[in-house]
C-alpha cells in the first residue's frame, strides 16, 4: 500500500470521526437533530474511491472497536457493535464501496446523487434494518418503520455530498477513478 | 554523492513547473532560491523522486530516480516546510522511531538509535512529549531529527524555517548549518545563504543563475530593484 | 483530544489479557442466544453490572454511561416488542440487550487501547497471506488517531475565517473550503512518509 493510500484512508477514517464530533443540525420533520457523521461514509466512497473509502470506514470501525469514542455522541467502544445499531455500522464500508463503485467516471449530479442513495442510504439501510430486528427480536418491516425517522436527513446528506463531489472531484482528477 | 538532473521537464495541468532543466549537483551546502511558483520546491522534490520528471531523468549516484525512487529515499532525507505534517506519531520518541522501520532493526539498537539522535539535537526532554503541545521550531526540530536519525548522504529542506518566528529559524538554521552531511537549503531568505558553496536561482521552471551566493544574490536584488523601478 | 474509554486501574478484569476477555465476550454472546429464562436473564443482568464493581473497581457510574448510549433505542424497542409480542418478551430482549452491552464496555473499560491493538495486530497475522500488513494497519490506527485533531482545527479555521467574512459558517458552507484543505494536509502528509521510506516498511532491509 502507497502512503498516499494509507494517508488518504485514514483521512476519510478521520474526517467521518470529526463529521461526527460537530454539533448536530436541526432538521424539518425529524424529532431528532442529526450528525452529519454518515456523510462521511458517501463522501468516502466519492472522493477516494470504493476500495480506499470501504478500508477507510473500516479502518473507523476497527479505531472505535479498540476503545476511542469516534462515533456521534461520544459513543465508541466494542458496546456499540453489541447494540441497535451494529447493522449500521457494518454497513457503513459496504455503503462507501458501492458509493464508489457507482460514482466511477460520473462527473455531473445526478449519477453521483443517485450513487449516495444507492450506497449511503440503500447499502447501509440494507444492513441496518435486519441487524435491528435481528438484536431487537422486532420484525424486519417494523424496523424498517423505525428507520425511516433517519430518511430526511440522510437525503439531505446525500445532497450535500453530491454537491461537493461535483465540484472537488474536478479538482482532483488523478485521485477519483 | 552526485545528483544529476538531465534536460528535466515538470508540468502540472498545463503549467510548466520546471522547463528542460539541466545542473550537476556535488557541493556540500547548495543553495536553492526563488519566489513562490518559481520551481525550486519542485526542484528540490525531483531530486529524490518525489516527483517524477515528464521529460528527461534524475540521476543520484547514476540511480535513476524513476525506477529507484526508495533506494534513493534512503540515503538523501527530506525536510519539509509544514511541521505539522512531517510528525504523524503521539509522541516525539515513537515519531523518531518511525523513521527507522525500513531498516528493520532489533528494538534494542532502535532504542539507542532515538535515544542518540535526542541528545545530538538537544532534544532529549521533549522525547515523551505529545507531538501536539510541541511549538512550531521544536516540531521542526524534531521532524528533522527523525530525518537525520537514519544518517542520509544528503538532507534536501524545502523553507524548513518560512513559517516559523525568527528565534525559531534562527536556531533551525544553525542545527542545519551545523549537520556534516551535505545540505541543499531551498529557501527565499537570501540571509540564510551567505556562507553557502553554491547558490541556483530558479524564475519560471528555469535556471535564472548559478554561482556563488553573492554572485547570484547580486543578480537576484537587480533583478528586484528592476521590478520596483 | 480524544481520550480512550479506558479507566485506569488494577483490578482483576484489568489484569486480565485483553484477547482471553474477547473470548469471553464471544462466549456470553453465544450463551445469550440459548438462554430464554427471563429470571435467568435477569440474574445474569445483575451478576455483569456488580462485576464492574466487584471485578473491576469501577463502581456504577460506567454501567450508567454504556446504558445512556442507547436509551432512546432501548425505549423505542420495549415499545415496538411490547405491543407486538407482549410485556415479556420486551423484558427478555431488553435484558438480552443490557447483558451484552453491558460485557461489552466492560471490555472496553478495562483494556487500553495498545492492548487491545496488540491483539488486532495478532489477528491480522493470520490474513497476511492474502497481503493484509498488520504493521501498516497498526500504523494506520496511530494515524486517524493523529489526523482527528489536525482534521478538527482545519474545519475550525475553515469556520472561523467565514464568520470574519460575514458568511453564515455551517457544515454545508465549509466543506468544500474545508476539504480542500484536508486534502492538500493528506498530500503533504503523504509526501513526507515517503520520503522517510514507508514504501521499505515491508520489504526486505
Amino acid at each position: 500500500m502507497t502512503a498516499r493510500d494509507t494517508v488518504l484512508i485514514a483521512t476519510f477514517a478521520a474526517l467521518t470521526a470529526v463529521l461526527g464530533l460537530l454539533p448536530p443540525l436541526p432538521v424539518p420533520l425529524v424529532p431528532v437533530p442529526i450528525t452529519a457523521q454518515t456523510m462521511g461514509v458517501m463522501l468516502a466512497g466519492l472522493m477516494i474511491g470504493p476500495r480506499r473509502g470501504g478500508l477507510a470506514m473500516l479502518l473507523l470501525l476497527g479505531v472505535v472497536a479498540l476503545g476511542i469514542p469516534l462515533l456521534a455522541g461520544g459513543r465508541g467502544g466494542l458496546a456499540v457493535f453489541a447494540g441497535p445499531s451494529a447493522g449500521y455500522l457494518i454497513g457503513w464500508p459496504i455503503g462507501a464501496c458501492v458509493t464508489g463503485m457507482l460514482a466511477r467516471g460520473a462527473t455531473s449530479p445526478a449519477p453521483l446523487f443517485a450513487a449516495c442513495l444507492a450506497g449511503g442510504i440503500g447499502g447501509v439501510y440494507a444492513c441496518g434494518i435486519p441487524g435491528v430486528a435481528l438484536i431487537s427480536g422486532i420484525s424486519v418491516p417494523t424496523a424498517a418503520l423505525a428507520s425511516a425517522a433517519f430518511l430526511p436527513g440522510d437525503l439531505i446528506k446525500a445532497g450535500v455530498a453530491t454537491a461537493v463531489a461535483v465540484t472537488l472531484r474536478r479538482a482532483y482528477p488523478r485521485l477519483t477513478p | 554523492m552526485s545528483f544529476i538532473v538531465d534536460h528535466v521537464t515538470v508540468r502540472f495541468q498545463g503549467r510548466i513547473a520546471l522547463d528542460d532543466v539541466s545542473a550537476a549537483l556535488d557541493e556540500r551546502r547548495i543553495a536553492v532560491i526563488g519566489d513562490n511558483g518559481s520551481g525550486k520546491s519542485t526542484f528540490a522534490r525531483v531530486l529524490n523522486g518525489l516527483i517524477l520528471p515528464d521529460e528527461g531523468r534524475v540521476l543520484v549516484d547514476g540511480r535513476d530516480t524513476l525506477t529507484m525512487g526508495d533506494k534513493i529515499r534512503a540515503h538523501v532525507g527530506f525536510c519539509f516546510q509544514n511541521p505539522d505534517t512531517q510528525l504523524v506519531m503521539p509522541t516525539v520518541a515513537e515519531d523518531l522511531a518511525l523513521g527507522l522501520k525500513p531498516l528493520k532493526l532489533a528494538p534494542a539498537d532502535i532504542e539507542q538509535r532515538v535515544e542518540d539522535t535526542l541528545d545530538r539535537f538537544e532534544i532529549a526532554h521533549l522525547a515523551q512529549r505529545s507531538v501536539h503541545m510541541l511549538s512550531g521550531g521544536e516540531k521542526q526540530l524534531v521532524a528533522l531529527a527523525g530525518v537525520m536519525i537514519t544518517a542520509p548522504d544528503t538532507v534536501i529542506c524545502d523553507e524548513p524555517t518560512t513559517l516559523l518566528d525568527r528565534r525559531n529559524a534562527a536556531n533551525v538554521l544553525a542545527v542545519l548549518k551545523d549537520l556534516a552531511c551535505r545540505v541543499i537549503l531551498v529557501t527565499h531568505d537570501l540571509g540564510q545563504i551567505a556562507d553557502f558553496d553554491r547558490a541556483v536561482w530558479f524564475h519560471d521552471g528555469l535556471i535564472a543563475a548559478d554561482g556563488s551566493p553573492s554572485e547570484v544574490a547580486a543578480a537576484y536584488e537587480k533583478s528586484l530593484s528592476g521590478i520596483r523601478a | 483530544m480524544i481520550t480512550g474509554l479506558y479507566i485506569p486501574g488494577d483490578s482483576l478484569l484489568h489484569r486480565c489479557p485483553a484477547g482471553v476477555k474477547l473470548i469471553a465476550l464471544v462466549l456470553i454472546g453465544i450463551g445469550l442466544i440459548a438462554i430464554d429464562n427471563l429470571f435467568l436473564l435477569c440474574a445474569l443482568a445483575v451478576v455483569v453490572a456488580a462485576s464492574y464493581s466487584a471485578f473491576a473497581g469501577l463502581g456504577v457510574a460506567p454501567v450508567w454511561q454504556a446504558t445512556r448510549a442507547v436509551l432512546v433505542w432501548l425505549a423505542l424497542i420495549v415499545l415496538a416488542q411490547a405491543l407486538l409480542a407482549g410485556v415479556e418478551a420486551a423484558a427478555e430482549t431488553v435484558v438480552r440487550l443490557l447483558i451484552l452491552i453491558w460485557s461489552a464496555a466492560l471490555v472496553s473499560y478495562t483494556s487500553r487501547l495498545s492492548d487491545m491493538a496488540a491483539v488486532l495486530e495478532r489477528g491480522l497475522a493470520a490474513f497476511k497471506p492474502l497481503g493484509v500488513q498488520p504493521e501498516k494497519t497498526a500504523f494506520m490506527i496511530a494515524l486517524t488517531l493523529r489526523l482527528v485533531p489536525a482534521i478538527f482545527a482545519i474545519a475550525r479555521d475553515v469556520r472561523d475565517a467565514q464568520r470574519a467574512r460575514g458568511v453564515d459558517a455551517s457544515v454545508v458552507t465549509a466543506i468544500v473550503p474545508a476539504l480542500t484543505r484536508i486534502m492538500a494536509h493528506a498530500d503533504a502528509v503523504s509526501d513526507a512518509l515517503t520520503a522517510r521510506g514507508y514504501e521499505r516498511w515491508d520489504t526486505a532491509p
